[in-house]
C-alpha cells in the first residue's frame, strides 16, 4: 500500500511538470497516424519521413505508422506555404470535420474536441536555409504539434521550443518525451 | 390563424437576429498561432546589429489586415498586419524624423461565421495606435509586392519597446518612465508567460528593456 501510494505521488508530480499538451484528441481514438507530403516536397521526402518518425518508439500508444509521397488521405499533410513572412519557418493547423462534410480550422491551443486532419505548412525560404539535421528537427517539431504537443512554458530545452536557438533540441528530449507519454 | 402569424413572426425575428450575428464582426475572439521562428538575435548586441533601422516612432491609424495564404478549404491560413509608423527620432539607418515607415506585425484577423478571430503569431502583442515605441526593424528581402519597401521586427517580442509615460503624485502631466523596476508585463506589452522567448520578466527588463531605455530614452 505504501509503495502504491509512493508511485502514485511520484507519477502525479511527474505529470504535473509536463502539462504542455493540447486537450484535443484524434477522431475515433486513432493513435496510429499517417503523414503525406505534396509533390513539390519530393526532394524533402527523407527529411520529412525521418523527422516525423523521431516520435516513434517513445510511447506504445501513439506512432507515425507511415510517411507517403503525394497522398491526400493521410492524417497529417506536409505542404509548402511559400514564404509567408521572414520570422516564420513552419506551423501546424488543425481541422475538424463539420456536419456539412466540410472542414473547420480549429484553434489548436484551445480546441477540446476530436481532430480529423492536420496540416504542416513549411515556409520554403526560411526552411531551405537550414541543413538536413535542422530540417528534420523542424518537421519533428510540427508533427509534435499534430501529436497534441504544445510549446514549453516556461521555456526549457526541447524540440517543441519554438525558436531555433540554444533551447531548441534537434530530436525529442526529456521534456518532449514526458509530454508525449503524459498525453497518450 | 393566430398561431400561424406567431410562427411567421418568430421565424422572421430569428432570421433577422441570425443575419445580424453573422454580419456583425464586432464579436472578437483571440488566439495564438504556434509558429516555429527564426532566431535573428540572441542578445541585445545582436539585436542592435541585425536591425537596419532603429527609431522612436508613433503608430499611425489605418492598420491593414493582409491575408497571404488560404488553405485548401478556403480558410484564411496566414497573414500579417501592415502598420504605418511616424518617425520621431532616428538612431540607426536612413530614416529621418517625420518619415513614415511601413512595418509588418505578426498578427492578422480572419472572419468567422460569427464575428472575427484575431490571431497573433507566437504571443506577439500588437503595437497600439497613437502610442510611441522604440522599433528595431529589418528591411524585407522577400521579393513580393506586399512586402515592398517595408520592414519587419526581427523578433516578435524583442523588436519593439513601448515608451511609457505615467502620471505621478507630483506632476499633472505624464512623465517618461525610465525605471523599468515598477513596470509589469502588461505595461511592457509582452506576454506574461514569455513562452516563446525563454526569458523571465526580470531577465527581459535587465537584458533588453533597461538597455533600450538607457541608450535611446535617457537623453
Amino acid at each position: 500500500m505504501t509503495i502504491l501510494t509512493f508511485f502514485t505521488v511520484v507519477n502525479f508530480n511527474s505529470y504535473a511538470d509536463t502539462d504542455d499538451v493540447y486537450k484535443w484528441t484524434w477522431e475515433g481514438g486513432t493513435k496510429s497516424l499517417t503523414v503525406g507530403y505534396t509533390t513539390d516536397l519530393k526532394s524533402e521526402g527523407t527529411n520529412i519521413s525521418t523527422g516525423a518518425k523521431y516520435w516513434n518508439g517513445i510511447d506504445n500508444n501513439v506512432s507515425i505508422s507511415g510517411v507517403y509521397y503525394d497522398n491526400n488521405t493521410s492524417h497529417i499533410k506536409v505542404q509548402i506555404g511559400d514564404q509567408l513572412d521572414e520570422n516564420t519557418i513552419a506551423f501546424a493547423s488543425l481541422y475538424n470535420k463539420n456536419w456539412l462534410g466540410g472542414y473547420n480550422k480549429e484553434n489548436m491551443s484551445t480546441f477540446t474536441g476530436t481532430a480529423d486532419y492536420c496540416t504542416v505548412t513549411i515556409c520554403t525560404t526560411s526552411y531551405n536555409n537550414f541543413n538536413d539535421l535542422w530540417k528534420k528537427a523542424i518537421i519533428c517539431h510540427e508533427v509534435g504539434h499534430c501529436l497534441a504537443l504544445d510549446h514549453p512554458s516556461p521555456a526549457v530545452y526541447a524540440n517543441m521550443f519554438p525558436i531555433v536557438n540554444t533551447n531548441y533540441a534537434t530530436t525529442p528530449v526529456t521534456h518532449d518525451i514526458d509530454n508525449l507519454k503524459a498525453k497518450w | 390563424m393566430k398561431s400561424k402569424i406567431f410562427k411567421i413572426v418568430f421565424l422572421c425575428s430569428f432570421c433577422l437576429v441570425l443575419t445580424f450575428i453573422i454580419i456583425d464582426k464586432s464579436y472578437v475572439t483571440k488566439s495564438t498561432m504556434s509558429t516555429q521562428m527564426i532566431n535573428y538575435a540572441s542578445n541585445f548586441q545582436e539585436l542592435e546589429d541585425v536591425a537596419d533601422v532603429i527609431v522612436k516612432a508613433k503608430v499611425l491609424n489605418g492598420k491593414q489586415n493582409i491575408i497571404t495564404t488560404k488553405d485548401e478549404f478556403g480558410n484564411d491560413l496566414f497573414g500579417f498586419t501592415k502598420t504605418k509608423i511616424e518617425v520621431l527620432d532616428s538612431f540607426k539607418g536612413n530614416a529621418k524624423i517625420k518619415d513614415t515607415l511601413t512595418i509588418s506585425e505578426g498578427y492578422f484577423s480572419r472572419d468567422l461565421t460569427v464575428g472575427k478571430e484575431i490571431i497573433t503569431l507566437s504571443n506577439y502583442k500588437p503595437a497600439k495606435v497613437g502610442k510611441e515605441y522604440i522599433f528595431y526593424l529589418v528591411k524585407h528581402k522577400i521579393d513580393k509586392e506586399v512586402f515592398k519597401d517595408s520592414y519587419f521586427l526581427p523578433n516578435y517580442t524583442k523588436g519593439k519597446y513601448p515608451v511609457i509615460y505615467k502620471k505621478t503624485d507630483n506632476s499633472s502631466t505624464p512623465i517618461l518612465q525610465t525605471n523599468a523596476t515598477e513596470l509589469n508585463a502588461e505595461e511592457l506589452e509582452i506576454n506574461e508567460s514569455r513562452e516563446a522567448d525563454g526569458l523571465s520578466l526580470e531577465e527581459y527588463k535587465n537584458d533588453y528593456y533597461d538597455k533600450v531605455v538607457e541608450k535611446y530614452l535617457k537623453k
